[in-house]
């Protein structure tokens, strides 16, 4: 067994694309910024979140300003009765997953990783002074949608490396590239518009899990699922 | 105060993480791009030396049988290959099978009966070695199917006088038993396919895994031979004789299948035992090894300590991820900044890609394609394997008896039921 040989020009192909593919994303940022934002209004009503659409420039090394949209959206901290049905639900949930069946075990160590961090948000609201909690719903869907966009600017690199160099034509290597930018490109707004309506209805309880497992994670699993199934693809060479 | 002493906390995290990352993107590249070197794999002829094969047998009535009969088998000279299992303390029907075996092949197979003693393969192996002759001791566990030539493989590189112990590649062959059996095929096949071979590429730390592979009498007897107080005899040897001057060799041609546990909890218990006794080998041997002895390189030292401290890294990452919680609770992470959004998610795309990308090219360079879309359920495997091992290393650093392995803690077996194949895990074509 013999490793991959890959020619010079693959190589340079594929880094050409990478870094070619990157700079397209770049400019073509504020443009898709411009259609998130119009998203946003559009779902804004009838999910009940007034408040309207903001948008956030970003200088890059003083090259370009980046605009990020984002929900002007309040969402205070957690009042008692709230506190109290989490509570209750984490500990039903909690017992649920002791019942299940052995092959459940990922499952249940994933649920019961979710409540350990839904009960440190319980903690923290319960216990920490009021107005302490250092984020705020417009800020934090800022955020969310501004690391969706390093995200759809570093993929192609990634590709370049970890996919392009593979025997797979290149007319799959693009159609897999556009697939998943495009999938992101809907994915990203509709998932921090999720985020925003949990947040909104729920309040600030609900923000650290939703950031620290539902969200760069959800992209890094999105770009593996995308990747997998490119990877699953036969070479050029029609082995596999 | 208490921000910064946890932002550098995290800092030194990730800089580990980053190590291992870094390291993973090297093998994985390596693989695709690096010179492939296996300098032993087209020995076909030589003066073959004597070789004695140890299989540790602990009621293993439902395997034994088929490892003996692939065992005499082997394209090997007979006249220079003993068979010799070790049948500690069975309370099934292993030793009566292994004497029928014996009546049956005067010679050839020599069974050791122990009735005494500590209990556990490296105790069985750590008696019954020094028995027997041979340049060479082959080591197998008797769930395992070796090829016809499997032997004369593993024992080609022995014809080199630096080399002091020899890996094959372990190929599971009860692939289609449960989606937990395919993702540890996705596991091994990045394990060797792309770890191993890559470390033996780049002259590093190929590691001798304890079964599919062997070890020269001589150099095990000069390094004191099989310890019997750990749980990972094979990863003790393998420092033991890298320490000694010895070279481990891998050879990825050099395949035998393996029954992979089929449930999760069969799977925790092998996780965790895995990690007690790699970190009884980390805390043994990381000092001599960072002492550096003058006839070892940087790099082998430095990817020596690595390997030594892989299975450390999952209770740091879990500390990682508590202190990052606790940071973002006191607003010390940024969700702003072009800088600090790029920083965020480069660690968090590449370093957690980083596995799920050498697994995959494992499987490519395999030849088989299909299963990699399963490629992110193996996120359910890590998590697992993360709280399994996290589990084992915190019962090994604060229970106040450390478990000794003076019992068998085997993986079940599952053939002699409905089981699949061999031929399941065959179907793997190397190119």
């Amino acid at each position: 067994m013999l490793g991959m040989a890959i020619p010079r020009d693959r190589i340079l192909v594929a880094g050409l694309l990478g870094i070619g593919g990157a700079v397209a994303v770049v400019a073509g940022l504020n443009p898709l910024a411009e259609l998130w934002a119009r998203g946003f209004e559009l779902l804004a009503g009838p999910l009940g979140m007034p408040g309207g659409v903001g948008t956030q420039g970003t200088s890059i090394l003083g090259l370009l300003t980046l605009q990020t949209p984002f929900y002007l959206l309040e969402a205070g901290p957690p009042d008692a009765a709230m506190l109290r049905l989490v509570a209750v639900l984490a500990g039903a949930i909690l017992v649920a997953t002791m019942a299940l069946p052995p092959r459940f075990v990922p499952l249940r160590y994933f649920l019961r990783f979710l409540i350990l961090l839904q009960g440190i948000s319980l903690g923290y609201f319960a216990l920490a002074p009021a107005g302490s909690f250092p984020y705020t719903l417009p800020s934090y869907t800022a955020g969310l949608i501004g690391m969706g966009q390093v995200v759809l600017v570093i993929l192609p690199v990634i590709l370049a490396v970890t996919y392009y160099l593979f025997d797979i034509s290149w007319g799959r290597k693009l159609l897999l590239t556009a697939l998943l930018l495009g999938h992101l490109a809907v994915m990203i707004p509709l998932q921090a518009t999720v985020h925003a309506w949990l947040i909104a209805r729920g309040s600030l309880l609900f923000l650290p899990p939703l950031f620290l497992v539902f969200g760069i994670l959800v992209h890094v699993l999105v770009f593996v699922a995308f990747y997998g199934w490119g990877m699953s693809w036969p070479s050029t060479r029609g082995s596999g | 105060m208490i921000a910064a002493l946890l932002v550098g906390t995290l800092a030194t995290i990730v800089a580990v993480i980053l190590t291992y990352t870094i390291r993973h993107y090297t093998f994985t590249i390596n693989r695709l791009v690096g010179h492939h070197r296996q300098p032993y794999v087209d020995i076909g002829v030589a003066d073959w030396p004597e070789v004695t094969v140890l299989v540790p047998a602990h009621n293993e009535e439902r395997v034994i049988g088929g490892m003996l009969d692939a065992l005499l088998d082997q394209d090997y000279p007979a006249d220079r290959l003993t068979i010799v299992p070790i049948n500690d303390r069975s309370t099934d029907a292993t030793a009566t099978i292994v004497d029928a075996y014996a009546e049956r092949h005067p010679g050839r197979i020599v069974p050791h009966h122990r009735t005494n003693g500590v209990g556990g393969k490296a105790a069985a192996l750590r008696d019954a070695a020094p028995r027997f002759g041979g340049l060479v001791h082959l080591v197998f566990d008797a769930d395992y199917l070796p090829g016809r030539g499997l032997v004369r493989q593993l024992v080609a590189p022995f014809l080199d006088p630096e080399v002091g112990a020899v890996m094959g590649r372990v190929v599971p062959h009860n692939i289609s038993r449960s989606l937990l059996t395919r993702l540890l095929d996705l596991e091994r096949s990045g394990g060797y396919q792309v770890d191993q071979q890559a470390r033996m590429n780049l002259r590093l730390v190929p590691q001798y895994g304890g079964t599919v592979g062997g070890v020269r009498r001589t150099a095990v007897e000069a390094v004191g031979g099989w310890s019997d107080d750990t749980l990972a005899e094979d990863t003790d040897m393998t420092y033991r004789l890298l320490l000694a001057g010895w070279e481990v060799v891998y050879q990825n041609r050099s395949e035998c299948y393996e029954e992979v546990p089929e449930n999760w909890p069969t799977r925790i218990r092998q996780i965790m035992r895995w990690t007690q006794g790699h970190n009884q080998a980390l805390w043994r041997h990381w000092w001599p090894l960072f002492k550096r002895p003058g006839h070892l390189r940087r790099g082998l030292v430095f990817d020596g300590l690595l390997l030594l401290g892989v299975f450390a890294v999952g209770p740091l990452l879990l500390l990682g991820w508590g202190v990052a919680i606790a940071l973002f609770f006191m607003g010390v992470i940024p969700l702003h900044g072009f800088l600090a959004l790029l920083g965020i998610t480069a660690y968090g795309t590449l370093g957690n890609f980083a596995a799920f990308f050498e697994v995959a090219t494992a499987a490519r360079l395999d030849g088989t394609f299909g299963r990699i879309r399963l490629l992110p359920f193996l996120a359910f495997g890590f998590l697992v394997s993360l709280m399994s091992v996290s589990r084992a290393t915190l019962a090994q650093l604060f229970l106040p008896r450390p478990r000794q392995p003076r019992e068998w803690d085997k993986t079940e077996r599952y053939r002699g039921g409905n089981g699949s194949s061999p031929a399941d895990g065959a179907k793997r074509v190397q190119r």
